[in-house]
């Protein structure tokens, strides 16, 4: 059977690393930098939550901020695919966001409240979908569109259905787009579980503290391509009911759908020549997640892996995406990302990170993501002649 | 904000408060009142986790202005309705 | 794609919210604590769905919804404006959605995939259409796909937010079905023959075309037509099918995954072998559901 491609034809990005995808790289080579406080003042509450905002989006006017950066990443990967304006209405749109609008909700209610008193919250008709309406009015996409919310995997999951609605011949492209942009709702949140920490993340280290929240915005377009391009060579997803808010330290989950997600595409782990994990710096997910990849590569030896989040934060339903198109660009310009002195010690989990960046070998890479509610993903990506 | 005055608060009127506390924010079916002074909160028969820790502590801090903080700190300080009271009043007397 | 049970869940609500604990024993035979209306509902009509039909361990979870656990994140912001107290950690926890699915994958005993999807005017279509990709091109043997709207009070807020006029009968809805590929072996009652999205009316006038060229004449079929869809529109689709107009009655109230309701009234009736229900969006696009009795 011929299989239609879902060839990665164009990205957008933007993070606390820059706009744009030179930006990332040059950052990526260098050390990351630790959080900044960031004021969450709403109510009488005044807290300072360590944060890695976008770095060339201010925070001065929020109620254009979320839409401005959308739909730069959006042009700026239409732009890469050399996609013309008459093949937008054949889009398909896949949102992946933890958040979507509600840093929007948040503002007006916050605003309405300050000017009279019976202001309710979220009078200005919420729904998951409707960001995913007002892009798709903006751009003029026409296909089918879905709008994921899984939490911390809602992007990786996103990318993965477009990808297989391409193969299985339901549509031709798809624009996926990972986003999230700061909330009160997300950063008291995440603060009231104690769950971040103000340094550097430090993933799979001894010293590990914590997650630093991050703001992302990236897109992808999939589409039919060359097999010298990449695209997603496989993927699984499983619900793991061990924990809300972490996977089985035994690494048993995480295994298990790494192995589905082999088995799906129908390779070994031994092609497996580069890792992205998920690495939230937290005590039990980098313990579950350690333990789970030692499980797979037990007999042979553990290719590289890397941890994207010390640079850009966990930017949650977006890190899927957007780490996705980081380490797939790292790895096309030929290097896979450092943490110098960060994870460093194979002792600590039986693991270590890339301390000096490393030349990526010809192969297929894993890509690792977790998320509450015990949603586990897995993705593998390669070009089409790497299987 | 509501922030009980711990200086009119006596221990057993402390106790009877967090043990309505816990069933409220916990969402536990049962009578306050079983719950035993020493009976062990987390992991124990009560049959609550690290997410109703974290509801707990949040709570306590809100209605009594005592943060209890995380790790081992934590861990004694919610132990039993006993530990917990205890904290709350050292932590009044510090 | 097959439907193999179904189990619900609607009320029309017009004073009070009616308290759900005791439904979620029933369904699920346990008390469920930290969990809100979203949870519990979702958690109702799942049970009725597999009381009969306990699903296999490693099915499918899709949950879709308009909004979402409303109650939770209402409740989150106006602790934080009005109060200024930050979010307690178990609201905060169901504020994600794919909580729900945690709690449906951990009380039905499923390890398959779990997640929570929606498009602004066709929650429910949305899930199908994964689900349908799963079942056909996957390595997935059965689904559980429902969804859950829930009402906040006071309902003359909920219409605000709902955007509807403040005489509409609003309600809460939880719909559930368990799927399986074609290959399954047992009983089946119906057959989900088509859930698609089609650009435009010309693209609809010619999915039409093809399917009543089939031996499926148009009056072995009944047409419902979702809550977006405008008297000039409903008329025009009566007239490209040919098929005789059929609702749910009484008609239910508005919420957002109303298309749950009329599939799980059209089994239960059986007014037609086949059920074609089409809703629209402000795009002028058209979410297609074609589903036929066994």
């Amino acid at each position: 059977m011929a299989m239609n491609q879902a060839c990665f034809l164009g990205a957008g990005i933007a993070t606390h690393l820059g706009t744009g995808m030179a930006a990332q790289l040059a950052a990526l080579q260098r050390a990351p930098l630790p959080p900044q406080p960031v004021n969450c003042d709403i109510g009488t509450i005044h807290e300072c939550v360590p944060y890695k905002l976008l770095a060339d989006f201010p925070l001065a006017d929020i109620t254009q901020r979320l839409d401005t950066v959308i739909d730069h990443v959006i042009e700026q990967a239409l732009a890469a695919a050399g996609l013309d304006g008459a093949d937008r209405a054949g889009i398909s749109l896949f949102i992946g966001s933890s958040s979507f609008d509600i840093s929007l909700s948040e503002y007006s209610y916050q605003h309405a409240h300050t000017v009279r008193n019976d202001a309710i919250p979220m009078e200005d008709s919420p729904s998951f979908g409707k960001l995913g309406e007002a892009v798709r009015q903006r751009f003029g996409f026409r296909g089918p569109d879905f709008s994921f919310n899984t939490a911390c995997t809602s992007s990786a999951n996103a990318l993965w259905y477009a990808s297989r609605l391409i193969q299985a011949g339901k549509i031709r492209y798809a624009l996926v787009l990972g986003v999230e942009v700061i909330n009160h709702i997300t950063a008291l949140g995440f603060h009231g579980l104690g769950l971040l920490t103000r340094s550097v993340m430090k993933p799979f280290d001894a010293a590990r503290d914590g997650l630093v929240l991050g703001e992302a915005a990236s897109a992808l377009l999939l589409g039919p391509g060359n097999d010298s391009d990449f695209r997603l060579l496989g993927g699984a997803n499983m619900c793991d009911t061990h924990s809300m808010s972490a996977a089985n330290a035994d690494g048993s989950s995480v295994a298990a759908v790494i192995a589905a997600a082999l088995a799906e595409a129908g390779i070994s782990h031994t092609a497996i020549t580069a890792i992205k994990a998920h690495g939230t710096a937290s005590l039990l997910n980098d313990e579950a997640e350690a333990a789970g990849l030692l499980r797979i590569f037990s007999g042979s030896t553990l290719p590289p892996v890397c941890a994207l989040k010390p640079f850009i934060g966990h930017t949650l339903g977006a890190c899927g995406l957007t780490e996705l198109i980081l380490f797939w660009q790292a790895l096309s310009n030929g290097f896979i990302p450092a943490t110098t002195g960060i994870g460093a010690d194979n002792t600590v989990l039986g693991i270590s990170l890339v301390q000096t960046p490393a030349v990526p070998a010809a192969g297929i890479y894993l890509l690792d993501y977790f998320g509450f509610g015990g949603n586990n993903t897995a993705l593998l990506i390669g070009t089409g002649d790497a299987r | 904000m509501t922030t009980v005055d711990l200086t009119t608060l006596d221990l057993a009127s402390l106790k009877t408060d967090l043990k309505s506390l816990i069933v409220v924010e916990c969402d536990k079916d049962i009578e306050p009142g079983s719950i035993d002074d020493d009976a062990i909160l987390i992991g124990g028969d009560l049959d609550l986790d690290s997410l109703d820790a974290l509801q707990i502590s949040m709570a306590v801090k809100n209605r009594y202005g005592v943060s209890i903080e995380g790790g081992p700190e934590a861990r004694r300080a919610l132990k039993s309705v006993n530990t917990l009271a205890d904290t709350i009043l050292n932590f009044q007397r510090d | 794609m097959k439907i193999i049970a179904h189990g619900h869940y609607a009320e029309k609500i017009e004073d009070a919210l009616p308290p759900l604990k005791e439904l979620v024993k029933e369904a699920t035979g346990e008390p469920v604590r930290r969990v809100g209306r979203f949870i519990q509902l979702a958690l109702i009509g799942a049970g009725r769905c597999l009381t009969a039909n306990p699903a296999p361990k490693n099915t499918g979870v899709y949950l879709t919804s308009g909004r979402g656990d409303l109650e939770i994140t209402l409740d989150v912001l106006e602790q934080m404006v009005e109060h200024g107290l930050p979010p307690k950690p178990l609201s905060f926890i169901n504020t994600v959605s794919n909580s729900a699915c945690f709690y449906l994958a951990k009380h039905f005993g499923l390890h398959g995939r779990s997640h929570f999807v929606t498009r602004r005017h066709a929650p429910l279509e949305s899930a199908l259409q994964l689900a349908a990709l799963d079942l056909d091109h996957g390595s997935l043997q059965s689904a559980l796909v429902g969804s859950v709207d829930i009402c906040t009070m006071p309902l003359a807020d909920h219409r605000t937010r709902l955007c509807v006029p403040a005489d509409t009968a609003v309600g809460e809805g939880s719909h559930w079905f368990l799927l399986s590929n074609d290959t399954y072996p047992g009983t089946t009652l119906a057959t989900i023959e088509a859930v698609i999205l089609l650009p435009d009316k010309d693209a609809l006038q010619q999915w039409l075309a093809t399917q009543f060229l089939s031996p499926q004449s148009p009056a072995n079929t009944v047409l419902a037509c979702g809550q977006h869809i405008d008297t000039p529109t409903r008329l025009l689709l009566q007239h490209l099918t040919g098929c005789s107009a059929w609702a749910a009655s009484p008609e239910p109230p508005w919420y957002d995954s109303h298309c749950g309701n009329t599939l799980g009234q059209f089994l239960q009736l059986r007014p037609a072998r086949t059920l074609l229900h089409i809703d629209s969006d402000p795009a002028g696009r058209f979410n297609v559901l074609q589903v036929s009795l066994s």
